[in-house]
């Protein structure tokens, strides 16, 4: 899951940032409504925290703006304005969710969780496909109960094929989605981490998970 | 009713000041009619009196002629079932030396008596009695004192529904006034009374009160505003201690993350602290009047040492400091509370000012007043933002959040006003600002 925060005081977009990052997302940080909203515009994000006090634009505008432009991208609103018209206003301009500060990290954590879950639609917080079950919010894989250790990525790999089970994933889209802004690796960093995730979930099964659509991708 | 309310005692003034009006009018009536009847009865029997020959014979008069000692002497009436009588009126004579007129009963008659007594040397003579029956009259003044009386009771009820009446009509917009009032709290101060155009008190009164709540209202706004304001400044820096631990909080740490994570924490609280710090002075500034530490003290020391602290600031960020302070001058005034005023604006130029750009720092004496200018080569400030610099968590809109917290000019002016003294600020876009703050001595 690739996700971007838009929040002018520094320390606390680390902060969050460092949580994203402990659960295996890829993070991308705008320092102002600007900044937020061409990165919003150009990159493909699962999920985008808003704070409405912005220098240059402010929040309920950059919301509108990707609103307009169709962007389905869920935005959670991360603020310290705390009246109801405010609240009314900022999911009115097109957010998904309103959060205010000072807020519980955990319960910000789920509502994160539960807007990607309704974003692919998925009914359920824990994904599971052939006896491989994925628990986003607790980072644990297990296959027929037995658990599976991954690597941050590969994890983020997997929850993303699990999110689009069915249908064909690109390479292209992995790379959007688990990496941040900073990336410019080999594009066959996704093949190598797939191949040792293969390994991980297939080992001592005898149906094969993942497969590939040559020249295109994979689909769990 | 309330005894005590204006509506009661407005009905009790105007009904009883009506009801003794007529009570006066009534009977003045009575009295100047039952005098004027008899004036004319006088006028009569004194007519009679001086011809008697020739009204002798009216019907119904009487005429007696007493002698000096009372007796009767001539009478044209049966006088012995009378004496009583005319020895009575003998001695009215005696005192009287002039006309006298009575009344005075004659059997069941009621009859109107002239006394003329006749004196010659000294001595009374002859008496001489000339009466009219005045039945009719006193019949006709009877009924008149009755009808008049009759109206008179027949006229309370009204005048005391009247005054009602009127009273209520008076009343009325002050009770509506009242009622739109009890309606005004604090939750909706925004409400005015309705303006009654009536041209009054009423319209004085309500104007009054209107710019009353006005002026309540918008204090009230201003509190809540800052209220929010220091809220808002609370909430950011909670938010990051707060998310802050709880991440650290999720699993367990090497040392140094914990290390890290507590630092992290004190950069907060520091900047919580300092605001509650800040809360504090802009309290004091409003209520310094009584506290203020009152002493004399060296400004140009304070200023110095002030001006060094900027030197070294200055010098981090490559800014020239130029310091230009007159020696030995002395205020009488807060010292630690003036020295946070300027090293308020100190802070503001060093903090606006980009790197090789100057500031001045100047402290002159001009006879009985102390200038002291801080000038910058900084961003400036632009004429909107001007206005309100001096408000309490007012931040330039060039100025982002990241700079402060928005208090230390107004906490600087709170200060300097409360040492009789004044701050002007003139800046230029791109240009810079000169802040001047002028002190007496």
């Amino acid at each position: 899951m690739r996700v971007l925060i838009v929040e002018d005081e520094i320390r606390l977009n680390n902060i969050i940032k460092k949580g994203f990052v402990e659960d295996g997302f890829a993070v991308d940080q705008a320092f102002d409504g600007e900044e937020g909203q061409y990165l919003a515009e150009s990159e493909q994000y699962d999920l985008i925290v808003l704070d409405l006090m912005l220098p240059k634009i402010d929040g309920v505008t950059v919301c509108k703006n990707l609103r307009k432009k169709k962007s389905k991208t869920p935005i959670i609103i991360l603020t310290a304005k705390s009246t109801v018209e405010d609240k009314i206003m900022g999911l009115d301009s097109g957010a998904d969710d309103y959060i205010t500060k000072p807020f519980s990290f955990n319960e910000f954590r789920s509502r994160v969780h539960a807007l990607i879950r309704r974003s692919h639609q998925d009914p359920s917080p824990i994904l599971e496909v052939d006896g491989l079950v994925l628990n986003p919010l607790s980072h644990v894989v297990t296959r027929d109960k037995k658990q599976i250790k991954l690597t941050p990525k590969e994890f983020a790999i997997l929850e993303l094929l699990m999110r689009n089970r069915g249908e064909v994933t690109t390479r292209t889209n992995i790379i959007e989605h688990v990496w941040d802004y900073n990336f410019d690796g080999m594009s066959n960093i996704v093949d190598v981490l797939v191949v040792t995730l293969r390994k991980k979930i297939n080992n001592g099964y005898k149906q094969k998970l993942i497969k590939t659509v040559h020249g295109v991708g994979y689909i769990i | 009713m309330n005894t005590k309310s204006i509506r009661f005692k407005i009905i009790i003034l105007f009904s009883s000041i009506l009801i003794i009006a007529i009570g006066v009018i009534f009977s003045s009536f009575y009295i100047f009619t039952n005098k004027i009847i008899y004036q004319e009865v006088d006028k009569e029997l004194s007519l009679h009196s001086h011809n008697l020959d020739q009204f002798g014979n009216v019907p119904t008069m009487v005429t007696v002629q007493l002698d000096q000692n009372g007796n009767v002497t001539k009478s044209s009436v049966d006088f012995n079932s009378s004496t009583m009588l005319f020895s009575n009126l003998f001695k009215i004579a005696q005192k009287n030396r002039s006309i006298t007129f009575i009344n005075q009963s004659m059997g069941n008659t009621p009859m109107r008596f002239l006394i003329k007594p006749t004196w010659t040397d000294d001595k009374l003579t002859e008496v001489l009695l000339v009466a009219h029956p005045i039945e009719a009259i006193q019949k006709s003044l009877n009924s008149l004192m009755s009808t008049l009386a009759f109206i008179f009771i027949i006229f309370i009820l009204p005048v005391i529904l009247g005054a009602i009446v009127f009273t209520q009509k008076i009343i009325k917009p002050i009770s509506s006034v009242i009622q739109n009032m009890d309606d005004i709290t604090t939750e909706n101060l925004e409400m005015r009374l309705p303006n009654p155009k009536s041209n009054d008190e009423i319209e004085k009164l309500t104007l009054t009160f209107n710019n009353l709540l006005d002026r309540l209202h918008q204090s009230f706004k201003r509190e809540r505003q800052f209220i929010e304001d220091i809220a808002h400044e609370l909430k950011t820096p909670i938010a990051t201690l707060k998310g802050g631990i709880e991440l650290t909080l999720a699993k367990d740490r090497s040392n140094t993350e914990y290390k890290r994570t507590l630092k992290e924490t004190l950069i907060d609280t520091d900047r919580i602290s300092k605001l509650v710090s800040n809360l504090l002075d802009l309290a004091w500034v409003g209520m310094s009047q009584n506290t203020l530490n009152n002493k004399q003290f060296n400004l140009s020391e304070v200023t110095n040492d002030l001006a060094q602290i900027a030197l070294k600031l200055g010098l981090q960020k490559n800014i020239v400091v130029n310091i230009d302070i007159d020696k030995n001058i002395k205020i009488y005034g807060d010292e630690s509370k003036i020295s946070r005023a300027i090293l308020n604006l100190i802070d503001n130029a060093i903090k606006y000012t980009s790197s090789y750009k100057n500031v001045l720092i100047s402290l002159k004496q001009l006879k009985r007043t102390i200038i002291l200018t801080i000038k910058d080569e900084g961003v400036g400030i632009s004429k909107s933002d001007l206005e309100h610099v001096f408000e309490r968590f007012y931040r330039g809109s060039k100025t982002a959040k990241t700079l402060g917290s928005g208090l230390g000019l107004a906490i600087a002016e709170g200060i300097i006003k409360t040492h009789s003294g004044d701050i002007k600020i003139e800046s230029k876009i791109g240009k810079g600002t000169i802040v001047k703050v002028i002190l007496p001595i």
